[in-house]
């Protein structure tokens, strides 16, 4: 073998040591398994939702109901799975940690996932559509929990998506107690303007635009747009009737 | 809710304060229903009467129910939100400003 083979050997013998290597991180295998795990979602959704109409029907056609329909459809079965692809793919972990998360029921299910995803996931920017979830994290599992995932979000810093859902989630109070004249107000939405830009996060986007729209026209100190309506008698009245009074006006029913 | 709202307007019964409700049952006997049962002392408008184009609630951007705003006698808005007592602290301190 002269010299020039030996090199070319050399390269044929290390391009299928290459693309093994290159299977080993298996881009096109999570992409696989990702696609197959979501379109057994949509089927267990489905046939969820088919059972639900065929039981509301004979149930309106006066028959007895044979047995009970859950009131959301079972994926304890799947969750299982995506977690087991995130430990197969574990580059691409948080895209199998994610759904998992949004399949899992329970305080100690939701503790154990994102504190798997906070400790190991924060670059990844997939897992910034969990920042939704940080608002609600003292009711589905505690305050104190809540308080440890932001601190070690913030800590990190670097991830845009959920840095924007935290920014948005402690102005929020500011935007619905101050007015929208005030310093205040203006300094908050000058910070979470730019956090919510930055997090690109279209959730976020929409629920931040909905609420500066609200509060510039609805915000505290600002004018009342006037009522004219009718009572439940059938009687014409207006809001300003009560103009000189302070009025505790009370959106209610009683469904 | 109803024996705080009820609460609240017999209190200030003598004050300048009026408690407005807008309704959003699907009927009018619904809302009458729980008007007589809870013996409820307020007037409301109808969110959505027969024939009308709009809602008050959408014309007001209210997503939740309940949601209470609070008007001072100047017609500008003091609070709005879901909370009920909240809603009362900032109607008693209206008032007391008033007094002043």
């Amino acid at each position: 073998m002269n010299p020039q083979h030996a090199w070319l050997a050399a390269l044929l013998l290390c391009c299928p040591l290459a693309a093994q290597e290159g299977e080993a991180a298996k881009p096109t295998g999570a992409d696989a398994r990702l696609e197959a795990l979501q379109k057994e979602q949509k089927s267990i959704y489905d046939s969820w939702l088919k059972e639900r109409r065929e039981a509301a029907k004979k149930m309106k056609a006066g028959g007895k109901q044979a047995r009970a329909i859950s009131m959301r459809p079972d994926y304890s079965g799947l969750r299982g799975k995506f977690l087991a692809a995130a430990d197969e793919f574990q580059g691409d972990a948080p895209r199998f940690l994610v759904p998992a998360l949004n399949l899992s029921n329970g305080a100690d299910d939701y503790r154990m996932l994102i504190t798997r995803i906070v400790d190991n996931h924060l670059d990844s920017p997939e897992v910034g559509s969990l920042g939704r979830m940080l608002g609600y994290l003292d009711r589905m599992v505690d305050e104190e929990f809540k308080a440890a995932v932001v601190k070690k979000v913030k800590a990190h810093g670097k991830n845009a998506g959920l840095m924007g859902w935290i920014t948005f989630q402690e102005h929020e109070p500011t935007f619905r107690s101050k007015s929208p004249k005030s310093d205040e107000f203006v300094a908050a939405k000058a910070i979470v303007s730019k956090a919510v830009k930055a997090a690109d996060q279209e959730m976020l986007t929409r629920q931040y635009e909905q609420l500066m729209t609200e509060q510039e026209k609805f915000g505290i100190g600002m004018a009342a747009p006037d009522i004219s309506g009718i009572d439940l008698d059938g009687v014409s009245f207006k809001l300003s009737d009560y103009k000189g009074k302070v009025v505790f006006l009370d959106f209610w029913g009683d469904w | 809710m109803y024996p705080h709202e009820r609460s609240l307007v017999n209190e200030l019964k003598d004050e300048p304060f009026a408690l407005i409700g807008v309704n959003s049952d699907r009927t009018i006997e619904r809302a009458k229903k729980a008007i007589e049962e809870n013996d409820l002392n307020w007037r409301s408008f109808q969110n959505a009467p027969k024939d009308s184009e709009r809602k008050i609630s959408d014309d007001w951007a209210v997503r939740g129910w309940p949601t209470i705003v609070v008007l001072d006698p100047e017609m500008k808005i003091r609070y709005r939100g879901h909370n009920g007592e909240e809603a009362t602290d900032v109607v008693r301190e209206l008032l007391a400003h008033d007094k002043k």
